[in-house]
């Protein structure tokens, strides 16, 4: 008898799996909307009680505060700039963006839909490939890491906004935020200054929190702003895209799924990274690309949909060789063993119904997820009208708690409140943030992947040897090349018309 | 605050009424054990194993607080800052404890300080190596070990834990420079078991709790337990003294410990539920699924163990 899809499927949908399915929903939607509370912290609360529930049961209900999250860190990042978890930074600069043309309900409906798609489409990619994918985690060695941190970090030139230069300082500044504290690989301590708090290092989440929530809440003080959209909205239905909007957005989500479904199989790249590629690469094969950050639904979709489908595709090295790519998925891990479950090939076999179950159970809880955000897109969308002496002051509290949350500590709430000055700061100057977050997240892997790769050949020349590394590196010069060639081609148009425009 | 509501909560769900137990003095306010690494590892695991069973006898929430990072130097120095009352307790191992002085230089505290309460379980080292690894044997590790110092990639916690004092033991007993050999530093446990089942070091050493999977999968091959007895769930593989290295041992063991000055009828509450906590089956039971085995020593036996663990620890790292 074979056990497959349908089985798990109809199994899921037995009254106790889709309750859990529910449960998990619902738990990592709010668990989403808070930034601070991230699905590791959550899933971490959860897992005594886990301990309790069937195994079935429990892995649902984990698996679906993981990807609920997904669905809810993008709320508040639309509505208020403050990104609920990390994966949903950069959905904020177009999605805050639709917010404030009153584009508000457009932004949520179609993060959910490029959300549902990329669940969908991540299942059936995890029910037809499975096991048979997940050595590429296992292929990918520091040099090869190496490699794609390079590709990735082509991204930070197309991020950095007006002045290349600035935009790499940004970068820069960025990863060396993130050196602070312990060498994760040496335990020598860098750039403390003597002080205990530092030893840690900065947490993204405060420096995030600062940066967006709490920078953004000051700039709406100093310009007056009475409500983030004065105009008025209208019902619900009309809020849904439609037509060729929803066409772009589909296209995008598409796109996004399949670059978040490929990276999200190594570990180490976290939902946050492949959002921010996805939505360069929207960005790069646009015609308008300059429209970005001022509301393109592709900016968007695209990173939600990719962050969507990391969190799914992790599930593959995680079932079949029990290689968890992000912290959220080795807590996941630590409740299969407890319950006694080794991930592996031989799960697939002993327990091949518990198995199809939960993917099963994937389905039911994607769909649940786009049933619970999609009516609830008009309710959200109200919050934009929220007058602002109203709106402010409960952001700055769901920044401090968010900033408190991760780590337990006030050290942190002070480091999101010093970087929501910085953010204001950087507003003022109009620097962009984006290259700098970038940095803080590529800048661990860039540094590990290098020094691991040097201490097992002795010398770079294992980049060249290698095959992975020598072709995405050769990529990164080449679209490092042609971006900028694209950028002074761009700004030579761009002077052409504006001359033109001049003549007439 | 969200924590606070859904620990009650689910305090109230799982549990329901307290036992009579709650009516001593010790413990009325819920409970905080602080974890030094993240959620997710052996040592959380376990720490949640037992804060549950500890929560639904003695009525109090015993929650799991996770302060991971800078060698677990800020997660001990908040526990000996804590007040004496057994409401702040750390999950101590080998690597916050016996290794951390020798280890991190210009600590804010003295390690023996702390109020060492009880150990709980235990996990040995193992040495593995990728399927097609020419190795069969410890001995042929050895071996190559001596002939190709220079070129020898290992998996390396960058001198910290339990990791590299296994491999720093069997250098010594293969009579080998470890200085001279090629550590890959790694970020933590679960990465060496990866980069090893990737065939990118020629041996790793790991945990059962990172080891299991990816063993199941036939990406690993273990060649030997550092510990006193072969390990339950791998009853073929050699323990390294009857791999023929008797003196390459390392327990990578976990407990509890208090602020110092901790009174001693806290201490004694809670070596008395931990003893009778640890002899439940069940227990042993998820702590083995964890990658655990329980192992119950009072306050005494730990200060012993830390002291032994200590001595070893500044032997091998040339103190």
């Amino acid at each position: 008898m074979e056990v497959g899809l349908l089985s798990g499927l109809a199994n899921a949908l037995t009254l106790a799996n889709i309750g859990f399915a529910l449960i998990g929903c619902l738990l990592g939607t709010l668990v989403g909307i808070l930034p601070g509370l991230g699905p590791a912290s959550a899933m971490a609360i959860l897992l005594p009680v886990a301990l309790h529930l069937p195994p079935t049961g429990a892995i649902i209900i984990m698996a679906g505060i993981y990807y609920g999250a997904m669905y809810g860190g993008s709320t508040t990042a639309i509505l208020m700039n403050i990104p609920g978890e990390v994966a949903s930074v950069i959905t904020a600069q177009d999605g805050f963006a639709m917010t404030k043309q009153g584009r508000a309900g457009e932004a949520l409906a179609i993060a959910a839909i490029g959300s549902y798609l990329a669940g969908i489409l991540g299942t059936f990619a995890i029910a037809v490939m499975g096991p048979r994918v997940a050595d590429l985690a296992l292929h990918f060695g520091p040099p090869e890491y190496f490699g794609l941190v390079l590709f990735s970090m082509t991204a930070l030139v197309s991020f950095a906004g007006r002045s290349i230069l600035v935009g790499l300082m940004l970068g820069v500044f960025g990863m060396w935020l993130a050196s602070i504290g312990t060498d994760p690989l040496t335990g020598t301590q860098r750039l403390n200054f003597g002080t205990l708090e530092l030893m840690k290092g900065f947490d993204i989440v405060p420096v995030l929190i600062g940066l967006f929530g709490i920078a953004e809440v000051l700039a709406s003080l100093e310009q007056r702003i009475e409500q983030i959209y004065a105009g008025k909205l209208g019902s619900v239905l009309s809020m849904i895209p439609r037509g060729a909007e929803l066409a772009r957005g589909l296209a995008a989500s598409a796109r996004g799924t399949a670059i978040g479904f490929v990276l999200g199989l190594l570990p180490g790249m976290l939902p946050a990274l492949t959002a921010y590629l996805s939505y360069d690469v929207e960005r790069q094969i646009s015609r308008t690309p300059e429209k970005f950050g001022s509301g393109m639904i592709e900016g968007v979709a695209a990173p939600e949909a990719a962050n969507n489908a990391t969190a799914m595709a992790g599930f593959i090295p995680l079932l079949s060789l029990g290689i968890p790519t992000t912290p959220a998925l080795a807590i996941l891990l630590g409740t299969l063993m407890i319950n006694g479950l080794t991930p592996g090939p031989m799960l697939f076999q002993q327990q091949a119904l518990l198995v199809w179950t939960v993917i099963g159970s994937m389905l039911i809880a994607n769909t649940a997820l786009l049933i619970l955000n999609l009516p609830l897109v008009g309710l959200w969308a109200r919050i934009s009208r929220v007058p602002y002496h109203v709106l402010g002051p409960i952001v700055l509290a769901v920044c401090v708690v968010g900033a408190y949350a991760p780590r337990n500590t006030m050290f942190d709430v002070w480091v999101a409140i010093a970087f929501g000055i910085v953010g204001y700061v950087m507003r003022r100057l109009e620097m962009p943030v984006a290259p700098l977050v970038l940095g803080f997240l590529l800048g661990p892997l860039f540094e590990q992947s290098l020094r691991q790769s040097i201490a097992l050949q002795g010398t770079p020349a294992i980049f060249f040897t290698r095959p992975i590394p020598l072709a995405l590196i050769a990529s990164a010069v080449l679209v490092l090349g042609v971006t900028l060639w694209l950028r002074r081609r761009s700004r030579a148009v761009a002077e052409l018309i504006r001359d033109s425009t001049k003549e007439s | 605050m969200l924590r606070a509501i859904v620990t009650a909560l689910l305090a109230l769900v799982t549990f329901g009424a307290p036992d009579a137990s709650a009516q001593a003095k010790y413990p009325v306010k819920p409970v905080e054990l602080i974890v030094p690494f993240v959620a997710g590892a052996s040592t959380d695991s376990g720490a949640r194993v037992i804060a549950q069973v500890l929560e639904a006898r003695w009525g109090v929430p015993v929650k799991v607080v996770n302060k991971p990072g800078g060698n677990t130097v800020p997660a001990v120095t908040e526990v000996m800052a804590a007040r004496p009352d057994g409401t702040t307790m750390l999950v101590d191992n080998i690597a916050s404890s016996a290794m951390l002085d020798t280890v991190v230089k210009n600590l804010p505290f003295k390690v023996t300080d702390r109020t060492f309460v009880a150990v709980t379980a235990y996990t040995p080292m193992m040495f593995i190596v990728h399927p097609d690894s020419p190795f069969k044997t410890l001995r042929e590790v050895a071996d190559a070990l001596k002939k190709e110092t220079e070129t020898f990639t290992w998996t390396s916690l960058g001198g910290v834990g339990a990791q590299d004092m296994v491999f720093r033991q069997f250098a010594v007993s293969a009579g080998v420079d470890v200085a001279k050999t090629r550590a890959v530093a790694l970020k933590g446990g679960a990465e060496a078991v990866t980069m090893t089942a990737g065939g990118h070091v020629r041996l790793g050493t790991g945990t059962w709790s990172a080891i299991a999977a990816p063993l199941s999968a036939g990406k690993l091959r273990v060649l030997a337990v550092a510990g006193p007895e072969r390990w339950p769930r791998l009853p073929d593989a050699l323990t390294t003294k009857e791999a023929g290295f008797p003196d390459v041992e390392v327990l990578f063991w976990i407990g509890i410990s208090g602020p110092p000055g901790l009174p001693a009828d806290i201490v004694a509450t809670w070596d008395a539920a931990l003893k009778e906590v640890l002899a439940d089956k069940a227990v042993q039971d998820k702590m083995l699924n964890a990658g655990l085995v329980t192992s119950y020593m009072d306050a005494k036996a730990m200060v012993a163990r830390v002291e032994r663990d200590r001595k070893t620890t500044q032997a091998l790292y040339g103190h």
